[in-house]
């Protein structure tokens, strides 16, 4: 597979159609890291794209020191960030969650719908609970968990020591733990 | 619950934590392997992990890489807009046509030339045109030709009709 590097480099020489393919190639992790920061697909979808626009119209600030996928990871904290600070997302963080789950759900064959209303039902929770957390712990939790990167990467993407990664990963595992094992504090 | 206890829950961690020294390390391992309270929250630990890695992969809404690519490409072609040309490019768009910025500029650029040239027109030249002295005459009969007279005849003739009517003059006076 070609290097998303090329890509870059093509983008910069003007190329619009390279940059499409790195949206096609990363739309969907990016999208992924909003949803577990915002809570919230509609947020999530809007902050994708303002993501990527960010990143194209800032392309010639990557310097190919790191991978493309890091440099971009950082632009996309930053736009969800910016979307925390300034949403009222999370009043609407529950109804919408619930919502996608439930439209998500419908797609999934219904033999055992028991099952699937269990796990979404743990699943809302869990969202819930990660929704809570202090911004810079739902980061390296949606980093680490969902989008599995290592912690030297998560370091480069943060520009911050391994060790800080490791303890806000502590931090917040702890503080899930007694989120999900007394619900009714949510 | 004991004091060790409490120090090796505080500092109990699936992730490396780079504040502990090895000795610290090693103590806490033995205690938990001793210890079933403090095996059973590292197990919580654990389970609160797996959980976390366990949530379902989402997948995007199916119009968001469309959208996406979308939008990069407009902005890549407002990009290419020279400034003069944003207002055509606002009326392409309302017209829900998107030509290339290079035909925008040119086509901005031929408009402002042809906006000169009418403005030149109209503040240096004198717009009120003269009636033109051949304009042929509408109401001319079908079978009739224009031919040219010479001038000398024209004026002859203008003098003839000119005594003719003075002689009439002078005859209705006489009567
Ligand atoms: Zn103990």
């Amino acid at each position: 597979m070609i290097p998303d590097e090329v890509y870059v480099q093509k983008t910069i020489e003007g190329d619009v159609e390279s940059f499409n393919e790195l949206v096609q190639r990363h739309h969907t992790r990016i999208y992924g890291l909003a949803y577990r920061m915002l809570s919230n697909p509609e947020d999530a979808a809007d902050a994708t794209q303002e993501a990527f626009l960010e990143a194209y119209k800032s392309i010639k600030s990557f310097q190919f020191q790191s991978k493309f996928s890091t440099w971009l990871y950082r632009v996309a904290i930053n736009t969800c960030q910016q979307y925390i600070r300034k949403s009222d997302s999370r009043a609407r963080t529950l109804s919408a969650y619930t919502r996608s789950v439930e439209e998500n759900d419908a797609q999934y064959d219904s033999d055992c719908p028991d099952r699937i209303l269990v796990k979404s039902e743990s699943d809302r929770m869990v969202q819930e609970a990660i929704s809570q957390l202090p911004p810079k712990q739902r980061i390296v939790v949606s980093l680490f968990y969902m989008q599995h990167l290592k912690y030297h990467e998560i370091a480069e993407v943060l520009d911050c020591p391994e060790g800080t990664v490791a303890s806000r990963l502590n931090t917040a595992i702890k503080t899930l733990k007694s989120k999900l094992q007394n619900p009714h504090h949510l | 619950m004991d004091l060790d206890c409490k120090r090796v829950i505080e500092n109990l961690s699936l992730h490396s934590n780079p504040d502990l020294s090895h000795e610290e390390r090693a103590e806490f391992k033995i205690h938990l392997v001793q210890c079933q309270s403090c095996q059973k929250e590292y197990e919580e630990m654990l389970h609160t992990a797996a959980v976390l890695e366990s949530l379902p992969a989402l997948d995007p809404p199916p119009d968001l890489l469309g959208r996406t690519q979308e939008r990069i490409t407009r902005e890549h072609r407002r990009h290419g807009l020279a400034f003069f040309a944003n207002p055509f490019a606002g009326i392409l768009r309302l017209l829900k046509l998107d030509p290339p910025p290079n035909f925008v500029n040119c086509t901005a650029v031929l408009f402002y030339l042809m906006l000169t040239v009418f403005l030149a027109k109209l503040t240096f030249f004198d717009t009120t045109e003269p009636t033109p002295v051949s304009t042929p005459n509408r109401s001319l009969h079908p079978d009739a030709q224009i031919v040219g007279v010479p001038l000398g005849s024209i004026k002859a003739t203008v003098q003839r009709i000119g005594t003719e009517e003075e002689s009439k003059e002078g005859s209705t006076k006489l009567e």
